[in-house]
């Protein structure tokens, strides 16, 4: 071993290089791909949300993150924060964006959702057979089709004729319900304490 | 209570929605309702139906043992008795020298409903060893990936790889044979195919045996006189206290060690073909044993035995003294495999010589062995190191020691044969 070899800093480094080209040579194209995808989408969003080139710059490092780990909150982090915009935007004196911005945003927050709940479940250096993928894919299409048939059926829909207070009842009636729902469904399958699994 | 876990997925299409939805109703734009749309969609149809329970996969191992640079495959069956597909995990722990041909120990399908499938972990195994493959555990992932099982941990399965060494053969008979049959010429007359003497007809004689053309010539009957076949036995030590480097598995860089194992992997199939009898002893940190036995079964147990050598040699090891003890039957040929690296095996090897053993040594140290060069000095010390080695072994080849470097076929013919005329002449002294 060589003087600068044996320096911690240089040996620090040299062990984090071997880290990278062992994690390199274990890693699938298909593992690496769902990551390389999801971190893409993550940059959709940010693009999509905040149509800015030095956004999507700036918005580019947290989607490399939310990719690394997508067991963890931060893709959560990135797409409330493309919703939050997009909530600032509608309610600020800026032109609003345009409906099929709004479903495209829509669209890629719930691909980037989804490919991070199967990107979470698989690491980088699992052997995934092409029909895993194939079957998340379809599955997404149909999710984005029945989503845009929902949306276009409530915009057809006649509008009735409510007060002010009326439509604030009904929609916080609304969002309740469906946040309760989906807050009941997370409870049924609420992970065991640690001494119920004994 | 379910099997079923929720993922952090599930916490954020809830957290996503209840956002998107709120904002929407405080700020009174229904655009933000439109963001929720797919999020809804997707967690509602994903939760619609309950799942199934988790499937209990199994692991399986088709053979439980193999050869170096073998073929290993192993089966993780999964079954998903429900109406929705499920996407199944498999993590297996893999021996360190199994080279797999896909992946590193993960592996992932997909499970349609009502049907089960198979993951296949196969590979390559590259050097010789007593292993275990597993433990397993498989991941279901159900509902979008909003929900997942962990199934019970699969126990591993023993797998035994076998060294495979070059082929070894010899013509050679063994000193001292014993027994009442087999292949190796003993010094007693009886039936055999080795001619011994023509010597004039005795009452008893069979009269197949008449050597009709000395007859002929002398005018006196004449016999033939054979030797007899009898079989052997031999005990084989592996000193196993040391090692030379790094091993690169069956296609790669070979170590004492594993040159150890093989050789004598291949003088125990070629003894057992021919219905010798063999026993194994370890001379590591313990002085483990396999006692005499012959056929093929024993054969078996002798690879068994071999593959469970230590592969990790530690310096610390039992005196040599307690090996001469072990010793045992007292009249077996014994061959020592070792590396020849200390002064201890030495004079273990020269004792034996001098107590009238039928002893032959074989060289394991591979050819290009030497420490890493750490000065300039390195390659000058250990150049005097091998001249230093090659005198000792010339000294034990003088007070009666046959060594040989171990290549395979034929590699000790030579010291065979003067270990055999050396037992004759200790035999010739003894009955004068």
């Amino acid at each position: 071993m060589s003087y600068w070899q044996s320096q911690p800093l240089v040996e620090r480094l040299i062990y984090y290089y071997q880290r990278t080209r062992a994690w390199a040579r274990r890693a699938t194209v298909a593992g690496l791909a769902v990551r390389i995808v999801l971190w893409w989408t993550g940059v959709g969003v940010v693009l999509v949300a905040f149509p800015h080139p030095v956004a999507v710059l700036i918005g580019a490092v947290p989607a490399l993150v939310a990719a690394g780990r997508p067991g963890s909150h931060w893709g959560t982090l990135l797409l409330a924060v493309a919703i939050g915009a997009t909530a600032v935007r509608l309610a600020s004196g800026l032109p609003d964006p345009s409906v099929m911005s709004l479903v495209l945003l829509a669209g890629v927050i719930y691909l980037h959702h989804s490919i991070s709940a199967l990107a979470a479940q698989l690491r980088t250096d699992t052997v995934i057979p092409p029909r895993v993928l194939w079957w998340w894919a379809g599955r997404i299409g149909v999710v984005w089709l029945v989503s845009a048939v929902v949306a276009f059926l409530a915009s057809g829909l006649s509008t009735p004729r409510w007060s002010a207070t009326g439509w604030v009842l009904a929609g916080t009636g609304a969002a309740v319900g469906t946040v309760v729902l989906l807050i009941a469904a997370r409870h049924q399958w609420r992970p065991e304490p640690a001494e119920e699994k004994q | 209570m379910s099997d079923w876990r929720a993922t952090t997925a599930l916490s954020r299409a809830v957290i996503l929605v209840a956002l998107a939805l709120l904002l929407g109703v405080a700020l009174g734009r229904v655009e933000l309702v439109l963001l929720a749309i797919p999020l809804v969609v997707g967690t509602g149809w994903a939760l619609l139906a309950r799942p199934p329970q988790p499937p209990r996969p199994r692991l399986e191992l088709d053979e439980p043992s193999t050869v170096e640079g073998g073929p290993v495959l192993a089966r993780v069956e999964v079954a998903n008795s429900g109406e929705r597909p499920l996407l199944c995990v498999a993590t297996v722990r893999v021996p360190p020298w199994l080279r797999l041909k896909h992946g590193v120990g993960y592996y992932s399908t997909l499970l349609p409903p009502r049907t089960g499938t198979t993951m296949r972990v196969e590979g390559r195994v590259q050097r010789w060893g007593a292993y275990r493959l597993g433990p397993a555990v498989a991941r279901s992932v159900a509902a979008d990936g909003l929900l997942v099982a962990d199934s019970a941990v699969m126990p591993s399965l023993p797998l035994s790889v076998y060294p495979a060494g070059e082929r070894f053969d010899s013509t050679q008979p063994l000193p001292r044979a014993r027994g009442i049959t087999g292949t190796h010429r003993s010094r007693r007359p009886g039936d055999g195919g080795e001619l011994a003497e023509v010597r004039l007809f005795h009452t008893g004689d069979r009269l197949r045996r008449i050597n009709w053309r000395v007859s002929h010539r002398t005018g006196a009957l004449h016999v033939n006189t054979t030797w007899a076949d009898r079989d052997a036995d031999v005990l084989l030590v592996l000193d196993v206290r040391h090692e030379s480097g790094k091993s690169g598995g069956v296609d790669g860089r070979v170590t004492a060690l594993d040159q150890t194992i093989r050789a004598a992997a291949a003088i125990v199939e070629h003894y057992a073909q021919q219905g010798d009898r063999i026993g194994l002893l370890e001379f590591g940190t313990g002085l483990r044993r396999l006692p005499s036995g012959t056929g093929r079964r024993h054969f078996r147990a002798a690879l068994e035995w071999l593959v469970r050598v230590d592969p990790f040699p530690r310096a610390l090891s039992l005196s040599p003294r307690l090996l001469t003890t072990a010793l045992r039957p007292p009249h077996a040929l014994v061959i020592v495999l070792t590396p020849l690296l200390d002064t201890d095996v030495v004079g273990f090897l020269a004792g034996l010589a001098r107590t009238g053993r039928s002893v032959v040594a074989v060289d394991t140290l591979p050819a290009g062995a030497a420490p890493p060069r750490r000065t300039t000095w390195t390659e000058l010390a250990v150049r005097l190191w091998w001249w230093e080695r090659a005198n000792t072994i010339d000294r034990l080849r003088n007070v009666g020691v046959p060594v040989a470097r171990w290549q395979g076929i034929g590699s000790l013919d030579l010291t065979l044969r003067h270990a055999y005329q050396m037992s004759a002449r200790s035999a010739r002294v003894v009955a004068r």
